[in-house]
C-alpha cells in the first residue's frame, strides 16, 4: 500500500476499483456520545467471514459472498445478487487505528463501533 | 414506497450519488440504471429450481422475521416487506446514509407448478431464503375409446 498519506487516501478510496470484479457494500455512518457507529450492508456473509483492517482513518471490509443455496442439480433462473469479493474502505475524521474497535453482526448488518480514546474526542 | 417527503429527499441523493459511484467500475450494472431512478425499493432476488423444489433468495438486511408477508397463490410468488429505518435519536446523529429504507414487494412468476402446504421460509445473515416443494407430475391416464 503506497505510503504517501494522500496517494494512501485515494488508493483506500478507489479500492474497488483496483480489485476488479469486487462489489461495493452500502454504508451507513452515525455518530454518536462515544464515537462513531458504521454500518455495513453485508447481507449473506457470516460475521466471522468478514475481514475488518483499519488504517489511519480508514475502516475497511472485505470478504467473499457464497451462495449456500448452490447445490448439484439446481438450475439458476434468475440471479440479481453478487456472490464475488467484496471491499470497501470509510473514512472517519479520528484516528481509527489507535480506538477501540468493536463488531457484531446483526441479521446481515455488520456494525463496526469505533470509540476514540479520550484525546481524539 | 411512501416515505415522507422530508426522509426520501434526505435518501434520494446519496443513494444515487452512490449507485454512479459503482456504475462505471462495474459495467454490469448499467442494466440496473432504470432503477436508480426507481421510488421502489427493490431488494435483489435469486431464483432456481432443482429436480424436487423452486428455492427463491431475497437479499434484505436489517430485518426482523416479522417485517416480512409472504404470499403463494398459483405459480405466484409475493413478498412484501419494510426495512424500518432508524429514526434519530437524542444521542445520535446521521453522517452518511447508503443503505436503502423502506416498503418493497417483489411477485415472481415461479418456473413450476408448486405445492402450496409445503413451503419453508428462513431468515439468516440477512438473507430470506423460501424452497417450495413442487407439485408431483400428473400421471399420463390413457383414454380408452369405445366404439357403439
Amino acid at each position: 500500500m503506497p505510503e504517501d498519506s494522500q496517494i494512501q487516501r485515494l488508493y483506500l478510496l478507489n479500492q474497488d476499483v483496483l480489485c476488479g470484479a469486487c462489489w461495493r457494500p452500502s454504508v451507513d455512518v452515525y455518530r454518536d456520545r462515544e464515537g462513531w457507529l458504521v454500518k455495513f450492508d453485508l447481507a449473506g456473509v457470516a460475521p466471522d467471514e468478514i475481514e475488518l483492517t483499519v488504517s489511519g482513518r480508514f475502516v475497511t471490509v472485505s470478504g467473499v459472498r457464497r451462495d449456500i443455496t448452490v447445490s448439484e442439480g439446481r438450475q439458476a433462473y434468475s440471479m440479481e445478487i453478487a456472490y464475488s469479493r467484496f471491499e470497501r474502505s470509510v473514512e472517519l475524521p479520528v484516528d481509527v487505528q489507535s480506538s477501540e474497535i468493536h463488531c457484531e453482526g446483526v441479521h446481515g448488518m455488520f456494525l463496526v463501533l469505533v470509540r476514540p480514546i479520550a484525546r481524539d474526542r | 414506497m411512501q416515505l415522507p417527503a422530508r426522509i426520501e429527499d434526505w435518501f434520494r441523493p446519496l443513494a444515487m450519488r452512490s449507485r454512479f459511484d459503482d456504475l462505471w467500475p462495474d459495467l454490469r450494472r448499467f442494466e440496473k440504471l432504470p432503477e436508480v431512478f426507481s421510488n421502489e425499493l427493490m431488494p435483489p432476488i435469486n431464483l432456481a429450481e432443482s429436480e424436487k423444489s423452486v428455492v427463491v433468495t431475497l437479499e434484505a438486511p436489517g430485518m426482523e422475521e416479522s417485517d416480512f408477508d409472504i404470499h403463494v397463490v398459483g405459480n405466484q410468488l409475493t413478498i412484501n416487506g419494510e426495512k424500518k429505518f432508524e429514526e434519530k435519536t437524542d444521542d445520535k446523529e446521521f453522517r452518511r446514509v447508503e443503505i436503502e429504507y423502506g416498503k418493497f414487494s417483489r411477485t415472481m412468476t415461479l418456473p413450476a407448478a408448486v405445492r402450496t402446504d409445503d413451503i419453508d421460509a428462513v431468515y439468516h445473515n440477512g438473507v430470506l431464503t423460501i424452497k417450495i416443494a413442487k407439485l408431483e407430475p400428473t400421471p399420463t391416464k390413457k383414454i380408452k375409446i369405445r366404439t357403439e
